[in-house]
């Protein structure tokens, strides 16, 4: 295979891990599925409540953290193109850019949890909104912290593989020969991205206008 | 640069573009029409993301069959679903 | 005398998979899938009495219609470990996990799984989901029934429900990963020229299995997320009091349990399939119609879980659809019993003891199947729900049906996972007097459920006492047939006489390999057959006259 036909054909079969991790997205479509889909039906069941409470998440945090992560999916995309292509060290830096922007996603996301906790926001004890939808809300809320908070773990396992990633491609482990754990990992890494894809728009921007 | 690359990038401008539209019309009143745009954009997004990001165009058969399973099997559960809470309420109330 | 070398009957080549090492460490640190396969089955065997241990109990006391050795909260706490135990540690894994992870990777003529040390992974996290459980179900025990239903499980039961949920939760990873291992396997190391139509129906069976397996458990573990959740936090999604919805729950629980009757199930109708072709002597009738059946099943399977909310409030226009879809599920497992009724048509039958599981198997499944036509009906539903019609009509699918069928199975295959049979008339003599047992046990509660008995108290009314008595009597025969294959199997690992490789005369490739097979599966690469199931009754009967 000449360098640059990877992207250019189709590959007839993808190997045996390649299509294992894809059938585990699938079920990690599933599992965050679930989430998504009782969040549907319980805004379906309170479409006012869930406009007025999710106006009162951070909108700027929320859109710089998609900003970031949306990058990040980029720059993993393009470490795991450069070592097929055999530019290990391209792929070492561009890695180390997906860990950063992964760790700095996480941090914008712990200090945006403080705001929310600060703004009595949790769902339980004593929750900062009252009146006749605080029921909604509530549940508006408990979705916003059990959704972010599953998606900030499979981002955290994420910057584990990242990490595993970078020093395996630093001392030389994976090269153009054997590239199949940063194309796997860059996948997983591109699923996390897609579920903010989705948490970003039902979670910040239900009522701003 | 390679033209590979460039594809790359051309696509996450896409979904950075895309970002903005979204951002910026949810700001416009449009009732339940600001969710509706919101999420298509969403679908737009994850779209690409699993095009060209996750290589979706260059995968085989079977990897997109299981692609695509996953999309499936969601739309599955929320759409019988909606059988029962689209139509609970309209039995005798 | 160089020639004599080149001799085409060698001698038979020396070491098996069971020869592989001695030591516990072999065992728990092999990637062999033959030997995962009975580190699965050792475990599940395990749960199987200690979830029968609590039916039996459960059974005594429900000889008298008032309390005789245990109290009603005692009661709910076995059945809730019966069902939990019985559901998740035992059916669930049974025949995918034992049978499906020693014979898939022979049927397909694979050296091993696709992912082999994956596949150890999952048999551990099975162990540790397991021992939560049973540590839970000891150390204070759930009341709440296997289906955890809400708002009893998060506001009024008083019991370890968190603990129990982590550790289903657990255990769901080890099903994702069995199964994404099996789909896998299939779709890349069948063997050359080993085609889609050309695979048993049982290697259809677990992938279809193996599908609903990666799609529906996920939906599971993240709702028993969200239950514990609002155990621990006092969240808020499912409860009514503070503008949840119950009904949620149910909906999210049954899109993976009602599925979950499928993983159960379709297995077992895989080892039917080959159990009876080859005691018959005939090719699976109609085997293109029998796979498409199998996928029909599973796709189906996923669209009738609202057959379970048809009482607790769910639309009356969703009712509708979902007893129309379930309607819908009954035409391809009919076809399948129609086509192993067909299969035995004018096939040279005989009766050893995987044909009597077997054969009971399709009787009991039958009368299963179509007791759920009567469920699936709004107007009787409303009738028979939470009775012991739905007791009876779900046990002779699950036990009448799966377990049957895994012992089809274990009879089946034991010569070539141990190279020894057993001893013959002891196996029938089992088979039998479980299948009395079991309908014995089951039948009566049919009748209960008509009349209107329902199910989850330890006290009725006197009327029910005679059936329950005939009931209880049946799980003591059905206890005893569970024992006898336990005591004659083992006795046979040591004692049993050696056979061949195919003491059957069946057709599947892993009859081609020497029994027990060697550690790689196959010493030269096996035949791939023109047809699966190329059996001949004929030439078969004439041989015998």
């Amino acid at each position: 295979m000449s360098v640059n036909a990877d992207l250019a054909g189709r590959r007839a079969n993808d190997s045996e891990s390649e299509v294992g991790l894809w059938v585990f997205l699938a079920s990690e479509v599933m599992f965050f599925g679930l989430l998504f889909y009782g969040y549907t039906i319980t805004r379906m069941a309170h479409p006012q409540a869930f406009a007025i409470a999710s106006a009162h998440t951070d909108v700027l945090l929320g859109s710089l953290n998609a900003l970031v992560i949306f990058t990040s999916s980029l720059t993993v995309a393009l470490a795991a193109r450069s070592l097929r292509l055999g530019a290990q060290r391209a792929s070492f830096w561009l890695l180390a850019v997906t860990l950063t922007l992964g760790v700095l996603f996480l941090a914008i996301k712990c200090y945006e949890y403080y705001g929310d906790i600060d703004k009595h926001l949790v769902p339980w004890g004593d929750f900062a909104l009252h009146g006749p939808l605080a029921g909604g809300e509530r549940m508006f809320f408990f979705m916003y912290f059990v959704m972010t908070g599953a998606h900030a773990i499979h981002l955290t396992v994420g910057l584990g593989l990242l990490a595993f990633m970078l020093a395996g491609v630093g001392r030389g482990a994976y090269t153009q020969k054997n590239t199949e754990a940063v194309e796997l990992t860059a996948l997983y890494w591109a699923v996390v991205d897609t579920v903010w894809i989705f948490l970003y728009p039902i979670l910040y921007l239900v009522h701003r206008s | 640069m390679t033209s590979g690359a460039l594809r790359l990038i051309g696509v996450w401008l896409a979904v950075i573009v895309l970002l903005g539209v979204s951002v910026g019309t949810s700001y416009i009143p449009m009732g339940q029409f600001n969710s509706v745009v919101s999420v298509t954009i969403a679908f737009i997004q994850a779209f690409l993301v699993w095009t060209f990001f996750m290589r979706l165009r260059w995968s085989g058969v079977l990897v997109r069959l299981i692609a695509a399973v996953g999309l499936i099997w969601f739309l599955l559960l929320l759409g019988l679903s909606l059988t029962d809470y689209l139509t609970r309420h309209t039995v005798g109330s | 005398m160089s020639t004599a070398i080149v001799e085409p009957t060698l001698p038979e080549p020396e070491g098996n998979y069971l020869e592989n090492g001695y030591s516990l460490r072999s065992w728990l640190t092999t990637t062999d899938h033959k030997r995962i396969a009975i580190l699965y089955a050792v475990t599940i065997t395990a749960f199987f009495f200690m979830g029968g241990t609590a039916a039996t109990l459960m059974r005594l006391e429900l000889i008298s219609p008032t309390p005789l050795i245990m109290g009603a909260e005692t009661y709910n706490k076995l059945f809730t470990a019966h069902g939990v135990i019985m559901v998740w540690f035992f059916l669930i894994p049974s025949i995918p996990a034992t049978l499906g992870n020693f014979l898939i990777p022979m049927m397909v003529g694979a050296k091993d799984v696709a992912l082999p040390r994956v596949n150890l992974l999952s048999w551990y996290i099975f162990v540790l989901g397991g021992m939560f459980v049973i540590v839970t179900l000891i150390a204070g025990g759930i009341d709440t029934g296997w289906t955890f239903y809400v708002p009893l499980s998060t506001r009024y039961s008083d019991t370890q429900v968190v603990y129990g949920v982590v550790g289903i939760f657990i255990a769901g990873f080890s099903s994702i990963l069995t199964g994404l291992n099996f789909i896998v396997t299939v779709h890349r190391l069948r063997a050359p020229g080993l085609t889609w139509f050309k695979l048993p129906l049982f290697v259809w069976a677990i992938y279809a299995t193996s599908i609903i397996l990666v799609l529906a458990t996920p939906v599971l573990a993240m709702t028993l997320v969200l239950l514990a959740m609002q155990r621990v936090f006092g969240l808020v999604i499912f409860d009514e009091l503070l503008c949840g919805d119950p009904i949620l729950f149910q909906h999210m629980f049954w899109f993976y349990s009602h599925p979950a009757v499928y993983i159960m199930v379709l297995p077992a109708m895989g080892v039917a399939s080959e159990v009876i072709s080859c005691f018959a002597r005939k090719p699976v009738f109609g085997y293109r119609t029998m796979a498409y059946a199998i996928a029909a099943i599973a796709a189906f399977g996923f669209m009738v879980w609202g057959h379970h909310l048809f009482v607790a409030g769910q639309s009356l226009y969703a009712s509708l659809v979902f007893s129309f879809l379930s309607y819908v599920v009954a035409i391809p497992s009919a076809i399948k019993v129609f086509n192993w009724t067909a299969t035995l048509y004018k096939g040279s039958i005989t009766f050893e003891a995987p044909m009597l599981y077997a054969l009971g198997f399709v009787g009991l499944f039958l009368i299963g199947g179509l007791t759920g036509l009567y469920l699936a009906s709004l107007a009787l539903d409303a009738n028979l729900s939470d009775t012991y019609f739905v007791v009876a009509h779900f046990h002779y699918i699950m036990v009448g049906g799966s377990v049957m069928a895994y012992f089809a199975g274990i009879h089946f295959w034991w010569p070539k996972i141990t190279g020894r049979m057993y001893p013959e008339s002891w196996s029938r003599l089992a088979a039998i007097v479980i299948f009395i047992g079991f309908n014995l046990t089951f039948f009566p509660q049919f009748i209960l459920g008509l009349e209107g008995m329902p199910r989850r108290y330890f006290e009725y009314a006197p009327q029910f006492q005679f059936l329950n008595i005939l009931s209880s009597a049946g799980a003591s025969i059905l206890a005893a047939g569970y024992a006898l294959p336990v005591l004659y199997l083992t006795w046979s690992i040591r004692h049993g006489p050696h056979v061949g490789r195919n003491p059957w005369g069946a057709k599947g490739l892993e009859w081609q390999t020497r029994s027990p097979p060697p550690v790689e599966n196959f010493d030269v690469p096996p035949r791939i057959p023109e047809r699966p199931y190329d059996y001949d009754p004929e030439a078969e009967e004439a041989k015998r006259k």
